[in-house]
């Protein structure tokens, strides 16, 4: 007998249950393992390996407490189980004969809608739930009454967190199920709109790539992007944080975001309400179409033909090396164009579809519409540079400028208005010398070099601008043409404030100084003969000294005798700088997520000058310089190898890029 | 109890089924025959509340039956595909609908029981033959006590005892209970032995719509032979279906009242005239030939 309300049906959920005992079975049982005998686990353990009674209830505690930390793989099972189950409760509708035998039953679809949405949802909750009362069961059993509270506090959100991340996914695969007549369909399309946002955004950037000069290359990143990706946005909210005290002890055990958890959970029953609408809607002779809804198939058919082209046509133009405007467009039209009969032939669910070859033209014209936006830049994103009063900050990535020290690779945070001033200058010269840009990079010739350089602007609305230019040419002889990109990059490496910050002096000095050494210095014999020495440990010299030392490096930078930047390798800086760097050693302490103290190290080296007076009068006094070893000055030879060695090899430069 | 109303169902723009109307008296048994692709099945559908029409109205007892599960109570279906759970046996799909069925009737499910003696019902039904799954599935439906019957192709599989057998039962629920049977089916000879009324579809319209009786009373097969050898020219205003020649004999299938027919044929001084009663097969393919199905010159 049917149930008195129309929104549910006793008989069709029980028969859903019974059906499809071994899904849920196998979900229970996983989680039997993960929570209630986990614990038992734990305890047992410890005791078997003659752990006192209390030593094993701490370790149950801590097992406890850390119980939501099996959230991440909790995640996947929803993912994966929440299709599965809607796989299996909504499987009648892929059928015609099920389909027809279904609906002919004296059930609205209301009722037969709920009851197998409470089934499914009830295949995930229900063994979950009985999972957590055994684990609630075994902590009660083995703990000591004052650690239940904590204990199941973790349970308890393990438990709600599951649910909500459950919810959200079997609905969401459940209001895929109604757009769908094709039972393998509906995996497809979970997995496809999982993701789709992600990767449309990933592929657009990837075309953008192609087209614009400065474009920062593919990704898929934003806040857009994080919530309308479920796995990417629950992943990062799932996660479970413990807070330590100075003392290493645990102050807070909490869930890294569980707003976001709880706005997909409400998402889930807005879905499964939105599930039911498109289900009251929906055709039961669409059993076995790929599309179930008519309004969608436009979409499908548009959709999976401009994926298409972005997805095959920007790796075509990448595996082709096509660079250009019109071959790229070409390439990505072609795959826009089969796709769009690929998708005709789902729908139609038949090979003979040229027939319907206007709606090919139409997506083909649509993405050459597309194609000839980004070619001729009509939105100008190649050309856009904010003005300094627009941005509120600046990161900069530069691989600019010799010596080859630490000063050489940097990433910097700029917020002083002048710097910016001066970055956007330099960006601006880049973009005004795009077309040499273009012709010149990886082509070495005497007297240039080859900068790198990243800028990412926050603006002051908070969006964010981001370029990047690889390998754009400086030529020795605009050094003095006022507003060149040579002449803007000479400028910025004359700035000694920002090459103090490209040291990180001031970061180093929060740090303990543990260490100094020299590498490839001469070591003076006996004889008076001189022996190349790839490195040689400042050991002699006490902590102090070394501070010292540290002192004396500072000193001459702040005069200026240290730590020039040269933008060309040339004669000039190879004689004004030795082959020899000085490299000093930090130790920094910090107390990790654990709350235990982690030691790490950091390496600053700077390359030694014939000018520095005071660090090489330190390096006389305390080290031994000109008794028992020498600094190793550039000769003739050096210069040439590394002129070649400015010669950037293309491989060198895609690894670089590939950093990005 | 069924009132179909102008129905009109487009399958991606192809109408299976175009303006159809028809009306099944209640406690009648009502053969739904017509080519394949005439729109049968998915009239059947319409009734059973299975699909939802473009443009008109499928009432049954006066209700629209779609999304009714009040009407959809009263209506018992065995369709030519049948369905039911994987694993299922017969027990199960009877525990199954008597949670569904208001009317489901545990004791006649016992009493029935005898009438399908070969079908083991803890066995599950999808490894019983073709047969048995048929038997299976009238044995289910009888048990839930429909007042409308809905057959698509209901005994096709069936042994000739076991097809007796079950007519049997049905004949006796008309009878005795009064349920309206719609029966569609392409094996006439069995319908003519069992409706009392016959709809014949095409390209999805009802062409016509009788009582069997009617439907035969309203077409008639005549055999003439004349003395010339030529015959002489027949009335124009004569509605003559078919004619065929064996010899010197002349066989006409003529639409209209017999008696007048006779009486003018009998005019044009035949050396013989006979008249012969049509079957409902007859009656299809000639009712058909007008509408454009080829099966005229496969039958002739």
């Amino acid at each position: 007998m049917g149930s008195a309300t129309s929104f549910f049906n006793s008989t069709l959920y029980r028969k859903t249950m019974a059906r499809f005992w071994p899904l849920w079975a196998l979900y229970g049982v996983v989680w039997l393992f993960a929570v209630p005998l986990n614990l038992m686990n734990g305890y047992f353990q410890s005791i078997r390996w003659g752990w006192t009674v209390s030593e094993a209830q701490e370790q149950l505690l801590e097992r406890a407490v850390e119980l939501p930390g099996c959230l991440e793989l909790g995640l996947f099972l929803s993912l994966v189980c929440g299709v599965l189950a809607a796989m299996a409760v909504f499987g009648y509708l892929y059928n015609n004969r099920a389909a027809c035998t279904i609906h002919a039953l004296p059930v609205r679809r209301e009722a037969l809608f709920w009851s197998n949405y409470l089934a499914g949802l009830s295949f995930l909750l229900l063994p979950q739930l009985a999972a957590a009362l055994m684990g609630a069961a075994v902590e009660l059993a083995l703990l000591p009454s004052q650690s239940w509270g904590q204990a199941l506090s973790a349970l308890g959100t393990l438990l709600l967190v599951q649910s909500g991340t459950a919810l959200f996914f079997f609905s969401f695969a459940a209001f895929c199920a109604m757009f769908t007549g094709h039972l393998l369909a509906l995996p497809a399309f979970y997995g496809i709109l999982n993701g789709l946002v992600f990767t449309v955004y990933f592929l657009i950037s990837a075309l953008m790539d192609l087209f614009f000069f400065g474009y920062p290359g593919m990704r898929a990143e934003g806040p857009l992007v994080r919530y309308l990706t479920p796995v990417y946005a629950l992943m990062e909210a799932c996660g479970w944080q413990t807070v330590y005290s100075d003392s290493g002890e645990a102050v807070f055990r909490g869930l890294e975001s569980p707003g976001t958890v709880a706005a997909y959970a409400a998402a889930g029953v807005v879905l499964a309400v939105l599930a039911l609408l498109v289900y009251q809607r929906r055709h039961v002779e669409s059993a076995g179409d790929v599309v179930a809804v008519p309004i969608v198939r436009p979409i499908f058919r548009y959709g999976v033909a401009f994926c298409s082209g972005l997805c095959f046509g920007v790796v075509t133009a990448a595996f082709f090396d096509w660079t250009e405007a019109l071959p790229m467009s070409l390439c990505v039209i072609l795959w826009t164009v089969v796709g769009c009969f690929a998708a005709e032939m789902l729908l139609r669910k038949s090979f003979r579809v040229l027939r319907y070859w206007k709606h090919a033209l139409a997506a083909a014209l649509a993405m050459a519409l597309l194609c000839a936006s980004f070619a001729l830049d009509w939105f100008g994103i190649e050309d856009k540079v904010p003005d300094a009063g627009e941005v509120a900050s600046l990161t900069v990535y530069t691989d600019l400028s010799y010596p080859y020290d630490t000063a050489r690779n940097h990433t910097a945070l700029v917020t002083d208005r002048e710097q910016i001033q001066r970055f956007i200058d330099l960006h601006r010269a880049i973009l005004r010398d795009k077309d040499r840009v273009d012709r010149d990079s990886y082509v070495y010739q005497p007297g240039e070099e080859y900068i790198y350089i990243r800028l990412d602007y926050t603006l002051n609305t908070g969006a964010t601008l981001e370029r990047y230019y690889s390998s754009v040419p400086v030529y020795q002889s605009e050094l003095d043409q006022e507003g060149s990109v040579t002449w803007q990059v000479q400028r910025l490496l004359q700035d000694r404030e920002l090459v103090e910050e490209r040291y990180g002096f001031d970061d180093c000095e929060e740090s303990r100084l543990v260490e100094a050494y020299l590498t490839d210095v001469y070591q003076l014999r006996g004889d008076g003969a001189r022996e190349e020495q790839s490195i040689l440990y400042l050991n002699g010299a006490a902590g102090e000294d070394l501070q010292g030392l540290w002192e004396a490096v500072r000193a001459d930078f702040d005069d200026g005798t240290i730590g020039v930047r040269y933008l060309f390798d040339d004669g000039e800086r190879l004689d004004n700088t030795y082959r020899t760097d000085l490299t000093f050693t930090f130790e920094m302490t910090r107390r990790n997520s654990r709350g235990q103290t982690v030691t790490s190290q950091r390496d600053m080296t700077i390359t030694l000058t014939p000018n520095a007076q005071r660090t090489l009068a330190w390096l006389e006094e305390f080290s031994g310089l000109g008794e028992s070893y020498e600094l190793r000055p550039h000769t003739a030879s050096d210069e040439n190898e590394e002129m070649w060695e400015t010669v950037v090899p293309e491989e060198a430069v895609e690894d670089m890029t590939q950093d990005f | 109890m069924i009132q179909v109303n102008n129905v009109v169902k487009t399958f991606e723009g192809f109408k299976a089924l175009d303006g159809l109307s028809m009306k099944v008296q209640k406690g009648s048994i009502y053969g739904l025959v017509g080519p394949n692709g005439a729109g049968k099945s998915t009239i059947l559908r319409h009734i059973t509340g299975v699909y939802r029409p473009d443009s008109g109205s499928v009432l049954v007892d006066g209700q629209s039956v779609y999304e009714n599960p009040a009407v959809k109570a009263k209506i018992a279906v065995i369709p030519d595909e049948l369905y039911y759970f994987a694993s299922a046996s017969t027990r199960d799909m009877m525990k199954f609908y008597r949670g569904l069925y208001p009317e489901f009737d545990d004791k006649r499910y016992q009493a029935l029981k005898e009438a399908f003696p070969e079908v083991d019902e803890r066995q599950p039904i999808r490894r019983l033959s073709k047969g048995m799954q048929k038997q299976s599935a009238f044995w289910l439906a009888l048990c839930c006590n429909p007042e409308l019957l809905v057959l698509d192709e209901p005994v096709d599989g069936l042994d000739p005892v076991m097809r007796r057998q079950v007519w049997s039962l049905l004949m006796g629920d008309v009878a005795q209970r009064g349920t309206t049977v719609l029966v569609s089916s392409h094996n006439l000879r069995e319908l003519e032995d069992v409706c009392d009324h016959v709809g014949i579809l095409s390209h999805g319209k009802v062409l016509l719509e009788r009582s069997l009786t009617d439907l035969q009373d309203n077409v008639v097969k005549l055999q003439a032979a004349f003395a010339q050898p030529e015959p002489p020219q027949l009335p124009h205003d004569m509605n003559i279906l078919h004619t065929s020649q064996v010899g010197r004999v002349y066989t006409y299938i003529v639409r209209g009242n017999p008696a007048e027919i006779k009486s003018r044929m009998a005019a044009l001084s035949p050396i013989l005239l006979e008249v012969l009663p049509l079957s409902l097969e007859e009656i299809f393919i000639y009712e058909l030939g007008g509408e454009d199905y080829g099966v005229r010159d496969i039958v002739l």
